[in-house]
């Protein structure tokens, strides 16, 4: 039987849908038929902004790309002005990065699990990952003097060296979240409702990898080894020691068991980058921000965040501003072209975890 | 041991010796109205400020502590600025039935806490279809959250509704089936009667196993019946913002809300005294020395102790399972609960028909 | 107390729920403004009707509580006697459940739960 077809908005305003976005359904009763993804609520034109800025200025926008990591966002841009200008990163500050963008990352996938869970219904894992998300946030707090927005990663090294005895609180902070991760198991991916939810929920197809361009935990849960880190390693990430995880279901359960081993491995680094760091200057000084000049070229730079890999394309005329700057993020193919494939067939009350889990991200959309 | 009945009556009789019969009834009818009235408000204030600081419990953090000592008065806090809150509707809202819906989930729930025995004679209506009434009585919320749903008018509301209606009322059928097995050993609808046949063991031993099977039942589709997580599909925020009471506000809403946790309570009351004894101590035919001692708690405490147990258990479910998509909620009534249910009366029905429980 | 409870606490629901409503509109603020009396969808403005046409699969639902809703109503006096009338009872309540789970079966087979 079919019953007659009717719009029904989730969002922009809607405790579902993660940040300001727009999925305008069209459902015949449970069943969506129609799905069409509408943004614009939150632009904020950080891209022409930037080619108002000099150099320096632009790295104060380029964190704000993304709320929960904003980290491989500095790093990309980063390494993309440093291969313009042809600038040496000293060998300490690039394990440091390293480091940054793992414990980022961390801070992202524990993220994750709240929403991952909670658009399901368990409101509990949330409260506990983002509570010890919290720790991190100490970390950053202490080594960066923000818990968010660091402004910490910039050309020719980073800001600030470790200060005492950090290394040993790095390493705290870690042996507490594995401990932690047990937890997280029994009460997540041990729950038997919480499997059935995702599994076999939002099958991402071979061809719809290729026709969009997936990255990041959607690829690897497809069954797909493809990850920056290895693929085209940058900073120090070809000596560490740590496992891609792929799953091959490609649905909403293969996905989460990938970024539930992903977190493991960040730990992992994160001990192997504070073991084998060694000692030396953090940076490369710049000149005087009003007068660095960058000689004309183009540069792309492409990092592995915890929703994908991200590219920065970064443009200098020769002038102290860039020409042009452009960020090609994971959740813009994910949360606007794939989701829409994705949602057609599904169920109204999976709207909220399959966009979870594809990893939307609303501001980095619209940048 | 600690029997009711003398009391209420003399309190009956000391009305009538002071003023005129009919005043006296009336005055009667005023007094348990009013108490129950307490009753209920009470209830909805402990069992909200309970829940929030259960939650926090299992979440790792403090939950309200502003208000008063531990934050004890939080809830009265919220209660007055639902009360001063601008009611904000919809002015395409059917308005009738959109301010009726209230009363049929409070009617509802009023109805089906004045026949629980708190204890022996502590009981305002005790009807011989006691256990029945209460299920048809708890069954009318449903009504008012239907009728809330659809007098909204709004897409989110109207999904919620009838999520909840069919959830509701499929659920129904495991409730009142698992009921069935107790009626069987007791052989009566009344509540006071119930509750008199597990003087030697509590129903939930003296069935054993048909029984424990019939609790575990009636707990599933209790949660469902309450509409709370892992069934709270009626208003998962995720996809309906709200559900069903998305477009009230102020203390129509309150209403609602407070109908669910009272409803929650039912449910824990009623378990509490079909399966786990009522106000009856924990007794063990035989053991009397043990069941003397055991009765100098008083039998309130012992009823009150049993539905926070049992109230415990749902605000424990609530906090640690995710809730479940509605195909999924459906295949679990209509292909596993139901026919174990129809099985379960059977065999109980057997083990009656053979004498094989304990005790009586 | 007998049957008059039912009216004191029918009452007594209508005393808390109007005085309640009652209080509330004479101690809450007011305003005028049209837009929040728009029905809520997420921040933007209905299309079409809101009464919208919702799944059969409610419907079918209703039907079969409505069926073994009613049988369960005839399983409530045979529990309360079953102790006193014996093994007839129990005989009898054996070839009531089967035809029961026969139309169970039968709803099953022909797609009832399946909720497409």
């Amino acid at each position: 039987m079919r019953e007659k077809a009717t719009t029904l908005y989730l969002g922009p305003q809607h405790p579902g849908i993660t940040g300001n976005m727009m999925v305008r359904l069209k459902v015949e009763g449970d069943t969506i038929v129609k799905a069409t993804t509408e943004v614009g609520y939150l632009h904020r034109a950080f891209e022409k902004l930037a080619e108002k800025r000099n150099w320096l200025q632009t790295f104060t926008l380029m964190c704000r790309f993304c709320v929960p990591e904003p980290d491989p966002m500095e790093e990309s841009y980063s390494r993309a002005v440093e291969a313009i200008e042809g600038r040496i990163v000293p060998e300490r500050a690039k394990y440091i990065r390293v480091m940054m963008l793992e414990l980022a990352r961390i801070g992202s996938l524990l993220l994750w699990h709240a929403g991952q869970a909670g658009s399901t219904g368990l409101y509990t894992v949330g409260q506990w990952t983002v509570g010890d998300r919290n720790y991190i946030l100490d970390l950053f707090e202490e080594l960066t003097g923000a818990r968010i927005y660091h402004m910490y990663i910039w050309p020719g090294g980073v800001r600030r060296d470790f200060p005492e005895g950090f290394a040993d609180k790095v390493l705290k902070t870690m042996d507490y979240l594995e401990g932690r991760l047990k937890d997280y198991d029994n009460l997540m991916f041990e729950n038997s409702i919480f499997q059935k939810r995702t599994q076999g929920v939002g099958y991402v197809s071979p061809k719809q990898i290729i026709e969009r361009g997936v990255v990041g935990p959607v690829l690897r849960g497809a069954g797909i080894r493809s990850d920056i880190r290895i693929d085209d390693p940058y900073e120090v990430y070809d000596k560490l020691d740590f496992k891609i995880p792929t799953e091959t279901s490609s649905d909403i359960w293969g996905r989460a068991l990938v970024r539930r081993e992903e977190l493991r491995q960040s730990i992992r680094i994160i001990r192997q980058v504070i073991e084998k760091m060694p000692e030396g200057a953090i940076y490369n000084k710049v000149p005087n921000p009003q007068k660095w000049t960058i000689p004309p070229g183009d540069a792309l730079a492409r990092t592995e965040s915890s929703r994908g890999e991200i590219g920065f394309y970064v443009v200098s005329d020769g002038s102290n501003k860039p020409r042009r700057v452009h960020l090609r993020g994971a959740a813009y193919v994910h949360a606007m072209t794939l989701l829409e494939d994705v949602l057609v067939g599904q169920n109204i009350s999976d709207v909220s975890t399959i966009m979870n889990s594809l990893g939307t991200c609303a501001p980095e959309i619209e940048r | 041991m600690y029997d009711f009945t003398g009391m209420i009556q003399g309190i009956n009789n000391w009305l009538h010796s002071v003023m005129p019969d009919m005043a006296a009834t009336v005055v009667g009818w005023v007094l348990i109205g009013a108490i129950y009235l307490a009753i209920f408000a009470v209830l909805g204030l402990v069992l909200v400020l309970a829940e929030r600081k259960i939650a926090a419990f299992f979440q790792l953090r403090l939950g309200p502590n502003r208000i008063g000592p531990w934050g004890i008065f939080q809830t009265v806090a919220d209660a007055i600025k639902l009360l001063l809150k601008e009611p904000v509707g919809t002015k395409r809202a059917d308005s009738f039935l959109y301010n009726l819906a209230p009363y049929f989930v409070i009617i509802g729930a009023l109805m089906s806490i004045s026949v629980l025995p708190f204890a022996k004679g502590l009981q305002a209506f005790d009807i011989d279809i006691g256990l029945f009434f209460m299920l048809a009585m708890s069954s009318i919320g449903v009504m008012g959250i239907l009728l809330g749903g659809w007098a909204s008018n709004n897409k989110y509301a109207l999904l919620g509704a009838m999520r909840s209606g069919a959830q509701m009322i499929s659920y129904e059928l495991s409730v009142g089936l698992s009921l069935l097995t107790v009626i069987l050993m007791a052989g009566s609808l009344q509540m006071s009667e119930i509750v008199e046949a597990q003087r030697d063991y509590w129903f939930i031993f003296k069935g054993h196993i048909p029984a424990v099977i019939a609790f575990m039942i009636f707990t599933i589709a209790g949660t469902a019946e309450t509409n709370r997580t892992p069934f709270d599909l009626t208003e998962a925020e995720s996809e309906l913002g709200a559900g069903f009471h998305t477009e009230y506000s102020g203390l129509k809403f309150a209403f609602f809300f407070l109908s669910e946790f009272v409803n929650m309570f039912i449910i824990s009351a009623i378990a509490a005294t079909v399966f786990l004894g009522g106000w009856m101590p924990l007794h063990f035919g035989g053991l009397e020395g043990f069941n003397h001692v055991m009765d100098y708690i008083p039998p309130v405490i012992w009823f009150l102790g049993k539905v926070a147990f049992m109230i415990f258990l749902l605000m424990w479910f609530r906090w640690t399972f995710p809730r479940l998509r509605i195909d999924q909620l459906m295949k679990l009534e209509w292909k596993y609960l139901l026919p174990l249910n129809l099985m379960n009366i059977l065999l109980m029905a057997f083990v009656v028909l053979m004498g094989w429980y304990l005790g009586s | 107390m007998g049957a008059e409870a039912i009216l004191v606490f029918f009452i007594a629901g209508i005393v808390l729920v109007g005085g309640g409503a009652l209080a509330s509109k004479l101690l809450s603020p007011k305003s005028t403004n049209k837009d929040k009396w728009e029905p809520y969808e997420s921040g933007m403005k209905t299309i079409g009707p809101t009464w919208v046409q919702f799944k059969v699969g409610y419907f079918l639902i209703a039907i079969l509580f409505l069926i073994f809703d009613v049988e369960t109503i005839f399983l409530v006096p045979w529990a309360v006697v079953m102790k006193k009338v014996g093994l007839v009872g129990f005989v009898e309540i054996v070839i009531f459940i089967v035809i029961l789970g026969l139309g169970l079966l039968y709803a099953y087979k022909k797609g009832a739960f399946k909720w497409e």
